[in-house]
């Protein structure tokens, strides 16, 4: 199997060949991957992924990306069914 | 970046890269100045729904129309594809009024040439989308056209063929400050270093407030925050654009909910437990069989809305000569059409007697606006 075919996000199915052309088509930080790959946008929103992507972009960038804040977590934290989004409501 | 450019265009979301390609197509020399990575802002914080009709006044319809046209040309025009999706859209109805205004809408449409709006019955809308809420929608209105794309591969594919074009983009490059001299901006002072430039746009959405600020000429846009609540993938549910939600290509249903006013200067697009709540309570609202599907994500969209709600092109030309703001919001359903004509505009090609840029011109705000 050829280095770019591996798979790096496994929730979204984005191979490493795809990330790399990103980056070279101008992404230089996580999120910007995510946004044109849809890497980090699956099932675990990028719990599996991100230190993957983060070493790959290292790699192609040959330094640091620049400061960029950690995206502020959205809820919910993990999957969680609609109805139990407003569960809290029952209660009062 | 380069020193200089004939043009400087000042964000990099949809409608600084959509004019970033006009201007290449027609040989200028452009560079965009983007403080983020592209498509960060407002044109990440979407559900992208291209949604050719209902929209006011008649002339705001016919641009609609004309942009949705345009997006299949694009999609033979531009070196990548951006998922672009038709799918039609359902919308409930629950009172008689509900329906005589969506009569009126259909009526704006066939106006225009375009007798596409039906009004359905509960029956015929449930054919369409099993999953919608049963009971109260007396009717639906139905148009077989509206659509969506992948809003992040549509900016990034004008960025690319922009830059094979000979475009410059520079990302990570916040402008910071103007050199002003004989009412001409001279150059733009950035944290990557000092650019002249002949003609300076600004397509930076929420964040030319702070621009305008620093040339005395205000932005008059504000925002407003939507939610947007993302499920886990489905096999297919939804087929149209039906009220707040759709089913994208990857199987994901985005609701796009909420529309609240917030103060000037606000970036904020962090999601309050209230917002969320709201969205949700809605969502389940219109689709009560989906409330056992997992929801992902969330994300709060910023939009940049105009005072008036109209476009805005061009600036205060009296006070500076080069320098123009290109704005407007529903933006993914407008500027495959507005954008040519601002291109044309922006490099003085424009028909002076052109009825749209009368409307969308800034000096509209000048003069005490409509």
């Amino acid at each position: 199997m050829k280095d770019k075919d591996i798979i790096i996000c496994r929730c979204e199915e984005i191979t490493k060949g795809e990330i790399i052309q990103t980056i070279r088509d101008g992404a230089t930080t996580v999120d910007g991957i995510k946004r044109m790959t849809r890497a980090g946008k699956g099932l675990c929103q990028g719990r599996t992924c991100r230190p993957l992507v983060e070493a790959i972009l290292i790699a192609e960038l040959g330094r640091l990306p620049p400061a960029e804040e950690y995206p502020s977590p959205r809820p919910p934290v993990r999957p969680m069914p609609l109805s139990a989004l407003l569960a809290g409501e029952e209660d009062t | 970046m380069k020193q200089h450019s004939e043009f400087v265009i000042i964000g990099g979301g949809v409608l600084g890269a959509s004019l970033a390609y006009q201007l290449s197509l027609h040989g200028r020399e452009v560079l965009l100045l983007e403080q983020n990575e592209i498509c960060s802002g407002t044109s990440s914080g979407t559900v992208a729904w291209i949604g050719p009709f209902d929209r006011q006044p008649l002339f705001m319809e016919e641009l609609a129309i004309r942009s949705f046209l345009r997006l299949f040309l694009l999609e033979h025009e531009l070196d990548r594809p951006f998922e672009f999706t038709v799918t039609g859209s359902l919308k409930p109805l629950y009172t008689e009024k509900d329906i005589a205004a969506a009569q009126k809408a259909a009526e704006m449409g066939a106006a225009a040439g375009y007798d596409v709006v039906r009004i359905l019955s509960p029956e015929e809308a449930w054919e369409k989308e099993p999953a919608m809420r049963r009971n109260g929608m007396i009717a639906a209105r139905y148009e077989p056209y509206s659509a969506h794309i992948n809003p992040f591969l549509l900016v990034d594919s004008y960025i690319q063929t922009a830059k094979r074009l000979g475009a410059e983009v520079c990302t990570f490059t916040k402008v910071l400050d103007f050199e002003i001299s004989d009412r001409r901006i001279t150059a733009l002072l950035t944290d990557r270093g000092r650019v002249t430039a002949d003609h300076v746009i600004c397509c930076a959405g929420l964040w030319s407030c702070e621009i305008g600020e620093k040339l005395g000429i205000p932005a008059p846009v504000r925002p407003n925050r939507g939610c947007c609540l993302v499920t886990e993938k489905l096999p297919p549910i939804l087929h149209t654009f039906a009220s707040s939600a759709h089913q994208t290509a990857h199987g994901n249903i985005i609701f796009g909910l909420n529309s609240e006013d917030l103060p000037a200067g606000t970036h904020d697009t962090t999601v309050p437990a209230e917002a969320l709540q709201t969205a949700v309570r809605q969502a389940l609202q219109e689709f009560p069989t989906l409330s056992g599907v997992n929801i992902i994500r969330s994300y709060a969209g910023l939009r940049c809305k105009p005072l008036d709600g109209l476009p805005i092109i061009g600036g205060n030309e009296e006070k500076l000569q080069n320098f123009g703001y290109f704005l407007m919001h529903s933006a993914y359903s407008y500027t495959a059409g507005v954008s040519p004509l601002a291109a044309s505009y922006f490099m003085g090609r424009a028909n002076a007697e052109d009825p749209l840029l009368a409307q969308f011109h800034y000096r509209r705000f000048l003069y005490g606006g409509n």
